[in-house]
């Protein structure tokens, strides 16, 4: 057993953690399907953040993305015993969590435009506190967030949901056009089309 | 060459992003080589790229647990939502206290004095208040220690889980299960107020059976009693003709 540790290659413990964490989500996916919140609500623990993210980065209003955040975890929680596995569930939340979001912007009225850049210096008290190892860093850091947050806003949704999935994400463009039900050549006609207009703003921001 | 940018440009936010193949790939690499505008048009795909993938993500600004909707219970629910030893015990202890209702009603007393009314099971007088302060306090028990169970369960049951987790989830899920115990307390403290309004309504309800019975009962003692004494009329009277007839014959006797 020793040497079979020993022996163990970091992808080897890798892939045996993930399949420890696949068989672990796959056993709270079958116990949220018989109604137990308390294994829905490990799944939450799970997938908040990045569910958060998804919503902050297209909503662009942190009270808007909690609040549609919570909205993706109950409606995936209600149905949750339709998730037949034929996709991994991760792609049945994104898919969710996208449309739900989409969905969202599309309700705004008309010539609505928010930005988080208004928001950073103020939004988030405990991250002011936080005093951060090296200052300079983490200004710069929190400055480059800004700009990318702010050169985001100024793409169509659904470019967004397609940039989003692709750099976010980091999913490749099969998973991008499973989770959108749209063809793959649309998937990359619209990621390039939103990394060109990201790359003009950027370029010129810096 | 200007055609030859033009065409290499449309290609290369694919280049930045993997998405050629070989024979694609390969002359737009020769000609990045060359072209200094070209090559300086895939840095600055290459650039935006990056920053975006190191974009960190934010924390979450709270947990978003999810919870079933709330709904009060009836006994009924309340029994079905009982593990199976527990609900075991509460067919049984429910079909004793029928049986002692059942026995108690059929050897019923019920007396009127100076002091009140008394209801006495065969002969024992029996104080009704203490009867149903006995039978709240024992369903409240009941309701308590199957709670108390539940709770128990599922402590262990996250501590199992916990034994997977980071010491961040473990934190988490600490947080979690405290506002889970203060909302199931509330769930408990209702749940609890539900069975005793429950309790009441049946001892009221086994007290308006008793009166009725008791009524009926004494309906049926005043109508025996009532024959009784028509009956008595009638025999004191039938003894008084017979008298007066034996009379008649013993005066006829004596005259003769």
């Amino acid at each position: 057993m020793m040497l079979m540790n020993k022996c163990a290659t970091p992808a080897m413990v890798r892939t045996g953690n993930s399949k420890i964490a696949s068989d672990q989500e796959d056993s709270w996916i079958s116990a949220s399907q018989r109604g137990d919140a308390m294994a829905f609500n490990r799944l939450v623990l799970k997938w908040e953040k990045t569910v958060y993210n998804v919503a902050l980065r297209l909503l662009q209003d942190r009270e808007e993305a909690a609040e549609a955040t919570q909205e993706v975890f109950l409606l995936t929680f209600k149905n949750v015993r339709r998730f037949r596995r034929d996709s991994r569930f991760s792609t049945w939340l994104y898919r969710i969590a996208l449309n739900h979001c989409l969905t969202r912007l599309k309700q705004r009225p008309p010539g609505t435009h928010l930005s988080l850049e208004d928001q950073m210096n103020t939004a988030n008290p405990a991250s002011q506190l936080r005093v951060p190892e090296n200052q300079i860093s983490e200004l710069v850091r929190m400055e480059e967030r800004k700009l990318i947050l702010s050169a985001l806003t100024h793409l169509p949704p659904e470019q967004q949901a397609v940039i989003e999935l692709k750099f976010f994400q980091e999913l490749n463009f099969e998973e991008i056009a499973a989770i959108l039900e749209i063809p793959l050549g649309t998937i990359k006609s619209r990621l390039y089309a939103g990394l060109e207009m990201l790359k003009i703003r950027l370029e010129a921001q810096s | 060459m200007k055609s030859e940018c033009s065409e290499c440009q449309k290609k290369i936010a694919a280049l930045a992003l993997g998405d050629l193949d070989d024979r694609e790939r390969l002359p737009l690499e020769a000609h990045l080589e060359v072209c200094p505008h070209c090559r300086s048009e895939q840095e600055a795909y290459g650039r935006t790229a990056q920053r975006l993938t190191a974009t960190a993500d934010e924390d979450v600004p709270h947990h978003f647990f999810v919870y079933p909707e709330p709904q009060s219970m009836n006994l009924w629910q309340l029994f079905r939502s009982m593990p199976l030893p527990w609900q075991a015990a509460a067919a049984g202890l429910a079909m004793i206290v029928l049986l002692v209702s059942v026995s108690a009603i059929s050897r019923l007393q019920v007396r009127s004095d100076a002091s009140g009314w008394a209801i006495s099971f065969g002969g024992n007088s029996v104080d009704t208040e203490a009867l149903s302060k006995n039978i709240l306090q024992a369903a409240a028990r009941r309701q308590q220690e199957t709670t108390l169970a539940l709770i128990r369960d599922m402590k262990r049951e996250i501590e199992r889980s916990n034994t997977n987790l980071t010491l961040q989830q473990q934190a988490r899920l600490t947080n979690a299960l405290e506002h889970l115990d203060s909302r199931l307390s509330g769930r408990i403290s209702s749940a609890e107020g539900q069975v005793r309004e429950d309790t009441r309504i049946l001892v009221s309800e086994l007290y308006r059976t008793i009166a009725r019975q008791r009524a009926q009962e004494l309906e049926l003692i005043n109508l025996r009693i009532d024959s009784t004494e028509v009956n008595s009329a009638i025999r004191a009277r039938q003894m008084d003709e017979i008298l007066g007839t034996l009379l008649q014959v013993a005066d006829a006797s004596l005259s003769q």
